[in-house]
């Protein structure tokens, strides 16, 4: 796969990527959990680098299927997330962008947690 | 390993706001919806500030919710005749001459030459197809071999930029009727995502 710099920012990733969205219940058609890892590895054997999630997505669910598939090859792959969605615990629905800034669960290097981390 | 980049998510930026953000924190890439279907960034001012800036671009929904697929032609009743509308209405003859043609030289899918096209326009963008099949996600890949010339497709023209709104609307509008048609079939296997309106 070839690779490409995103502007000149020096993140160098593969020149197609994985969005991740769809691979994950609440959003379309469901996903076994299992099967939605063994699709973004097939990409990853396939060369590609930047997966794209978000913590809306599911809410939550996407990043830690994303997580999950991506621990064993954390060093070598980008991904991008998203976040300050104002997610309803209960009712998982998305209000709106107002989380103040701060309140994203993260690591202390600012990592989102629903991601997880390797640590190295 | 921790947070390298900031990426803005821009469906509901100004290009003042990309500039203020990259002022204070240095901004790897933008994420706007970008196909042969949705060329807004050509001409809304997204391409100018990430060549300005060095900034690049990473395109979601890069085969227009499945649009820009075989498989929503055949997913698609052929009495709807939806498709042949909806790409008159987004796309010029002359892009869907220019795309044809690729497709049947470079012996390629209508979906690889999709992303084909977007990675020709600029050095700078990362399509990022999502698939939940195997064999759609290896027909994804193997576009990023697919050189077509890009300078041959017609450029933007802004009169189409100006109907963006009309065409989101109408998009809107007929993602709606898809879903209506993927609902009692198997998932649909290529792109076909629910973009979340505040992302």
């Amino acid at each position: 796969m070839q690779t490409r710099e995103l502007g000149q920012s020096g993140l160098r990733v593969s020149a197609i990527g994985f969005g991740c969205m769809g691979i994950s219940p609440g959003n379309g058609p469901v996903m076994e959990k299992q099967a939605a890892i063994a699709q973004i590895r097939a990409a990853v054997e396939r060369g590609v680098t930047m997966f794209d999630t978000a913590e809306v997505y599911g809410p939550f669910i996407n990043e830690e299927i994303v997580g999950a598939a991506l621990a064993p090859v954390r060093d070598q792959v980008v991904i991008a997330t998203k976040f300050g969605f104002d997610i309803n615990p209960g009712t998982g629905q998305s209000g709106g962008r107002k989380q103040p800034s701060g309140a994203y669960p993260q690591d202390n290097d600012g990592f989102p947690k629903t991601v997880g981390r390797r640590d190295d | 390993m921790k947070a390298r980049c900031v990426i803005l998510d821009c469906l509901n930026r100004n290009r003042g706001s990309v500039r203020r953000a990259h002022a204070v924190q240095r901004v790897a890439a933008l994420q706007n919806r970008y196909s042969l279907l949705e060329r807004g960034p050509e001409a809304n001012g997204t391409f100018q500030v990430c060549e300005e800036l060095g900034i690049g671009l990473i395109a979601y929904s890069p085969l227009g919710k499945g649009l820009l697929t075989e498989t929503i032609n055949n997913e698609l009743d052929a009495g709807e005749a939806i498709l042949p509308a909806l790409r008159s209405r987004f796309m010029s003859d002359a892009l869907c001459r220019c795309a044809e043609r690729d497709r049947r030289t470079k012996k390629a899918t209508q979906a690889q030459i999709a992303l084909a096209w977007i990675m020709a326009k600029k050095p700078w963008i990362v399509p990022i197809p999502g698939t939940t099949k195997l064999h759609r996600l290896e027909e994804n890949t193997a576009a990023a071999d697919c050189n077509i010339n890009g300078g041959r497709y017609f450029p933007h023209r802004r009169r189409r930029a100006a109907g963006a709104t009309e065409n989101r609307g109408a998009l809107a509008a007929v993602s709606a009727a898809c879903q209506g048609v993927f609902a009692s079939k198997p998932a649909p296997e290529n792109g076909f995502n629910l973009i979340l309106g505040s992302a």
